[in-house]
């Protein structure tokens, strides 16, 4: 029992940085990108197939992360120009692609067969073991991401990002580089979903092109969505709830081949009761200041009658 | 309240008087078969409030579109400052300083009223991706200016205690209000309004207005305005220039401009 709950922990951990790392492109920067699990699959792949040649692995995680940004470069540079519902089909495009060249490129991935015997991650020399080991360095990485992601959409840039998603035109209009912005976020996705391909290629030890299918990014899309788009600290708790629903189906006495479909009605029931519910998601987006008051005036004041709330007739 | 805004960077008074701070020569677009904008030229000089008028469909907001880098345009220049901006990216001509609003409010909803002031302003440093996450103290400093700027605009026009309301929270007169003043945060040289005054009370819009007038008489702000209520055009307007199906049809004072028989002939039909 107790491994079994360090296992899923592990678990959540995973799709807790594979969630923040869509959240501050679908939920700050309001780009829906359908193909996600590509940056993943290429983080794990890269990381296993760097480590199985004997790169030391502090290295193969640079490369987790380098990777995916590099392709998202080359994806968003041509696609991030498109209107966002264009972006998410073409992305759609670009996950299956992936999917189907780790699938096919036998030589270097393996093909269906995945790559196996991964080992374990070794940092300066020290082993970290699969289970409590892995446990407190994934949440140690998650704590370290979600604290630059924070900072991130609280800065100068990531305001821009969501001005970009909140009106595009208006964003540009006050000399905004929306489409450079973007492909900086995207890039920024990339990596740490990426890092996150590392951790669960580590973890498991066994990668395979199955384990990147739609429904990971579909997934992904959910626990943002439910958690709340653009508030990252929404996305931990919810990546709790989802790893429960997904394995407590297990815990209960029904045929195997039930499972599966009760899982999927399970998170689409969660998800038609928040988006009816929670419009915004169980934690609302936070603003990324609060203004301070003017020095020598109240707290508040009256507004000028001349100037308080008008009686505008509305667009 | 006093307040110590810094001034714009506009001329200074000896230079200003005849100077074309923005120039359209020879403008067009073509939309298919329609010639959304014809051969449009005019000049507007520092200082000056223009407005840009004509029946609907008549080109207005499309010259806007093209002057703003929203479009591309068929032919034509278009000259801001002595340099040739036709046809750059809509971001790069405003942060030449000429800014512009919409016929449509366009606050960013979801983002505060202090939100959105602060990205009416073009901090290179404070936007940039690595300052960012590192938040050295320099990028504090600046960041903190900001505020206090956007702070000071938003108490001039009486929007300070609002600062922390969603931009979509607000009643419709105030978000215009917040996409003016938004626009000032970068001391653009000029700015296109388009339709400032629709769609609010009279006496709101006069408060616009009167805020139009004094940002152009003490910090020498230039403005052009597309507006289709007469009574705020000829009040405020130093000179009108006058659209109808693409063309320019008349420019001149409010009073020549309604005095001229073209004029009332595309606004009343032959």
């Amino acid at each position: 029992m107790e491994l079994l709950i360090i296992h899923l922990l592990n678990v959540v951990i995973l799709w807790a940085i594979l969630g923040l790392s869509l959240n501050i492109l679908q939920g700050t920067a309001g780009l829906y990108n359908l193909g996600h699990a590509a940056f993943f699959a290429v983080g794990a792949y890269g990381s296993a197939l760097l480590s199985k040649a004997g790169v030391p692995w502090i290295l193969c995680l640079v490369a987790a992360a380098t990777l995916p940004a590099v392709l998202a470069l080359l994806y968003g540079l041509p696609t991030l120009r498109l209107k966002a519902d264009y972006f998410a089909t073409v992305t759609m495009g670009i996950g299956e692609i992936t999917r189907h060249v780790l699938n096919n490129w036998q030589e270097a991935t393996g093909g269906p067969n995945g790559v196996i015997r991964i080992p374990n991650i070794i940092l300066f020399g020290l082993e970290i073991k699969r289970g409590t080991g892995t446990l407190l360095f994934g949440l140690g990485l998650l704590l370290v991401i979600l604290w630059g992601l924070e900072r991130w959409r609280r800065s100068g840039f990531g305001q821009v990002l969501k001005a970009g998603r909140e009106d595009e035109d208006a964003a540009r209009a006050l000399g905004k580089d929306v489409y450079r912005s973007r492909l900086w976020c995207f890039l920024i996705s990339a990596a740490v979903a990426g890092i996150a391909g590392s951790l669960f290629a580590h973890y498991y030890g066994y990668i395979s092109p199955g384990d990147f299918e739609l429904w990971v990014t579909f997934n992904l899309c959910l626990i943002v969505m439910i958690g709340g788009a653009g508030n990252y600290l929404a996305t931990l708790p919810v990546a709790v709830i989802f790893v429960l629903l997904r394995d407590g189906v297990r815990f209960l006495p029904l045929p195997p081949t039930a499972q599966g479909p009760l899982q999927q009605f399970l998170y689409g029931a969660l998800l038609i009761i928040i988006t009816l519910r929670f419009p915004h998601g169980l934690m609302r987006e936070k603003p990324s200041i609060a203004a301070p008051r003017l020095v020598g005036e109240p707290a508040l004041v009256a507004p000028d009658p001349a100037i308080g709330p008008s009686h505008g007739a509305g667009p | 309240m006093a307040l110590a805004l810094e001034k714009p960077p506009v001329m200074k008074d000896t230079e200003a008087g005849n100077r074309a701070l923005l120039k359209v020569e020879n403008l067009t677009k073509v939309f298919g078969g329609l010639r959304a904008v014809d051969g449009v030229s005019f000049e507007v000089p520092a200082r000056a409030i223009y407005g840009l008028i004509g029946p609907n469909g008549s080109g207005k907001t499309t010259t806007y579109n093209l002057i703003s880098g929203f479009y591309p345009t068929t032919a034509g220049r278009v000259i801001f400052n002595d340099e040739d901006v036709t046809d750059l990216p809509a971001h790069r001509i405003a942060r030449k300083g000429l800014a512009r609003t919409f016929q449509l409010v366009r606050v960013f909803p979801e983002m505060t009223v202090l939100e959105n002031m602060l990205m009416g302003a073009r901090p290179k440093y404070v936007e940039a991706v690595i300052p960012g996450l590192i938040q050295s103290a320099t990028y504090r400093r600046e960041r903190e200016k900001l505020v206090t700027q956007a702070m000071q605009f938003l108490d001039l026009v009486g929007l300070a205690p609002l600062a922390d309301q969603l931009a979509i929270r607000l009643p419709f007169a105030e978000q215009k209000m917040v996409e003016i003043t938004r626009a000032l945060m970068s001391r653009p040289q000029m700015i296109l309004l388009d339709e400032p005054a629709s769609g609010i009370l009279a006496s709101t819009a006069d408060r616009i207005l009167d805020y139009i007038r004094h940002l152009r008489d003490d910090q020498g702000q230039t403005f052009m305005i597309i507006e289709h209520n007469m009574r705020v055009i000829m009040n405020i307007c130093d000179r009108i220039i006058v659209l109808n199906a693409g063309s320019k049809i008349a420019e001149g004072t409010p009073r020549e401009v309604s005095n001229n028989s073209d004029v009332v002939r595309a606004y009343l039909g032959a």
